[in-house]
């Protein structure tokens, strides 16, 4: 049974030593999104003349939702490391820190998109109702991230080497989103490959609700729902397997 | 149900598989075969030298780690301190880390907000509890994990090394916690290198040496016999602490033998070597009996109102007369703190050792203090 007390008191602790400190504090949800739609501003619509509507808005649907991955993934490399103490001298359900870090993400995610959502009303003047339909969105994809971050804090602590591996992923990864350029731009005859990328999927999904202000269609919801179901059973799984051989070699 | 044993384990053997490179392989056999029981409302302590599989033991008996073989069973809610202020958040006020270390310790949040009164007056921090963490001193911090900890209610109780830290005055609170404790039926677990202490409370002792179990039984005897073993190697298995910015490398005892009449000098000389960043320092050195209880503990600054200027490597010699010291084995530690004689760089006790001999017969304590009686 896991303790829900302590993920809230892991959560708080987290959010408040990123925000607590800085002299704008929670603000910077706000300032950061605003800025990096000032630059793309700058650098798509004037400089390169890039002929989308609205885009600064795609770009942040997008990033906004890459952020949540990159910040979540990396984190989760060192977590059981930087809790080690937490980890080898207190009996808890360890499987509380990668969960506490996915939602103390998540959080930040939603408050992030909740900016997103005000900008968009400034620049477009409407609020279309599918908007709503995001939270549930980006919880299935949590599921996904939960996955994933046991998997790779798990595996850091076998092989170090992982981290710089992933970190070239990532980076690869990255292009083969739809951040920059809509989805409609792949060829047809890579679309079955590209959307082996799950990131690339949920992308896709957020965009649809948030930018394009469609519900997703079925293939991404299915795509979506199957990726997180397996991603986070499969973490729990390779948690419970290497968990006690993991504790033995921090 | 009336068991005679609430820890009981048998054949646990336990091996650590540091990583240190994909292609190295390393393990470390931290338990072999240990098998004992711990009776209903005892106080059971395990010693041995750093590294000789102590934590691993408690780890064991808290189900922190599993054992690769043998079976352990704990009949009752055990509470655990293998470190105080585990998860503390250095950039959350003493208040928020209440909460948040309260809930590690499996409190809930109900609970804390219940007992937060008590907590803050037991810590004696009420000034400062709305201060970070991280402005804390060390025995600040060590008070509030400490107050928080003290309200589990377990019926087994697992210390290890946490009642080191922190002023005597708040030691002694601790300790009569833990002792009250006792006498409310509670089982305890002890680790600790305080050999009064574990003499002093334990009702049997079990001694560790390199993941073996050598001995359990009476607590004097077991102590003493740990002492012994340590003295055939000197400076590698002995009862050491600090950071290591300055370390002693060797000490020698200048006379050629190391049993001496009263009236003679008594020299040491001591090799160090800095490692960190240090250039100030007080060195001390204390006489103490089998179960650490110092004698005497003369240090540069107060004897002398001087600090040590450190060298990369250097040498000092102490040397005393053990005037009025009775017959007896004794030990000495050294040390090295830093200028508020706080933070030990390196602290070595039953360093050496030396025997004073007499014709006297024995006289009850550690000196003969010039007396006069009129009868």
């Amino acid at each position: 049974m896991i303790n829900f007390d302590l993920v809230v008191e892991l959560i708080k602790s987290d959010l408040k030593t990123k925000y607590k400190n800085s002299i704008l504090g929670f603000l910077w949800i706000i300032f950061e999104p605003l800025f990096l739609m000032f630059i793309i501003y700058i650098v798509f619509n004037r400089f390169m003349r890039f002929n989308m509507k609205n885009y600064p808005l795609f770009i942040l649907s997008g990033t906004t939702l890459w952020r949540f991955f990159v910040n979540t993934t990396s984190q989760s490399l060192h977590l059981f490391y930087r809790n080690r103490e937490l980890v080898l001298k207190v009996k808890i359900d360890r499987l509380i820190l990668p969960l506490s870090l996915v939602i103390s993400n998540l959080i930040i995610t939603f408050f992030e998109y909740l900016i997103y959502i005000i900008f968009y009303i400034i620049v477009t003047k409407s609020f279309p109702l599918v908007f709503l339909s995001f939270i549930p969105y980006i919880i299935v994809f949590s599921f996904f991230l939960f996955g994933l971050s046991t998997i790779l804090s798990v595996t850091y602590v076998f092989f170090r080497d992982i981290k710089a591996g992933w970190e070239i992923l990532v980076q690869a990864l990255f292009f083969l989103c739809p951040i920059f350029y809509p989805f409609e731009y792949v060829p047809y005859n890579f679309i079955h490959i590209y959307l082996l990328n799950p990131v690339a999927v949920y992308i896709i999904g957020i965009q649809n609700i948030l930018f394009y202000s469609t519900f997703p269609d079925t293939t991404v919801i299915i795509n979506s729902l199957f990726f997180s179901i397996i991603f986070s059973l499969f973490g729990y799984l390779f948690f419970n397997i290497f968990e006690d051989r993991m504790v033995k070699s921090l | 149900m009336n068991r005679n044993f609430v820890v009981s384990l048998k054949d646990v053997s336990l091996t650590y598989y540091p990583n240190i490179g994909f292609f190295k392989k390393k393990k470390i056999e931290a338990l072999k075969n240990i098998s004992f029981d711990v009776s209903r409302n005892e106080f059971f302590s395990i010693i041995g030298a750093n590294g000789s599989g102590k934590t691993t033991l408690l780890s064991i008996v808290s189900k922190i780690l599993k054992p690769d073989k043998g079976t352990i069973r704990v009949y009752g809610n055990v509470s655990s301190f293998l470190g105080l202020g585990i998860g503390f958040n250095p950039e959350l006020t003493g208040k928020e880390n209440i909460f948040l270390y309260g809930t590690i310790m499996g409190f809930s949040k109900k609970y804390i907000s219940s007992i937060i009164d008590n907590v803050i007056d037991f810590s004696e921090l009420e000034n400062f509890i709305d201060m970070k963490v991280k402005e804390y001193s060390t025995g600040m911090y060590v008070r509030l994990a400490f107050s928080v900890a003290i309200f589990t209610k377990p019926e087994i109780l697992i210390i290890d090394e946490v009642l080191a830290v922190g002023d005597i005055h708040f030691q002694r609170k601790c300790l009569e916690k833990v002792e009250s404790l006792k006498n409310e039926g509670v089982t305890i677990l002890f680790v600790s290198h305080d050999m009064g202490m574990v003499t002093r409370f334990s009702d049997r002792v079990a001694l560790l040496d390199e993941g073996e179990l050598v001995k359990v039984g009476d607590p004097e005897e077991v102590v003493s016999s740990y002492l012994s073993r340590k003295e055939n190697d000197p400076i590698k298995n002995v009862i050491r602490r600090g950071s290591r910015e300055i370390e002693i490398t060797d000490i020698i005892c200048e006379n050629d033998t190391y049993s001496f009449y009263e009236k003679k000098n008594i020299s040491f000389k001591i090799k160090y070597k800095k490692n960190g960043n240090v250039e100030k320092a007080i060195f001390g050195f204390a006489i103490t009996d089998q179960f650490s209880n110092v004698i005497c503990g003369p240090n540069t600054y107060d004897y002398e109102g001087k600090y040590i200027d450190v060298k990369d490597t250097g040498e000092l010699y102490f040397s005393f007369q053990p005037l009025n010291l009775n017959p007896g084995k004794y030990y000495i530690s050294v040390a090295f703190y830093d200028i508020f004689n706080r933070f030990p760089y390196d602290h070595i006790d039953f360093a050496s050792s030396f025997e004073i001999v007499g014709n006297r017969k024995t006289h009850l304590g550690f000196v003969k203090i010039p007396v006069s009686w009129r009868l």
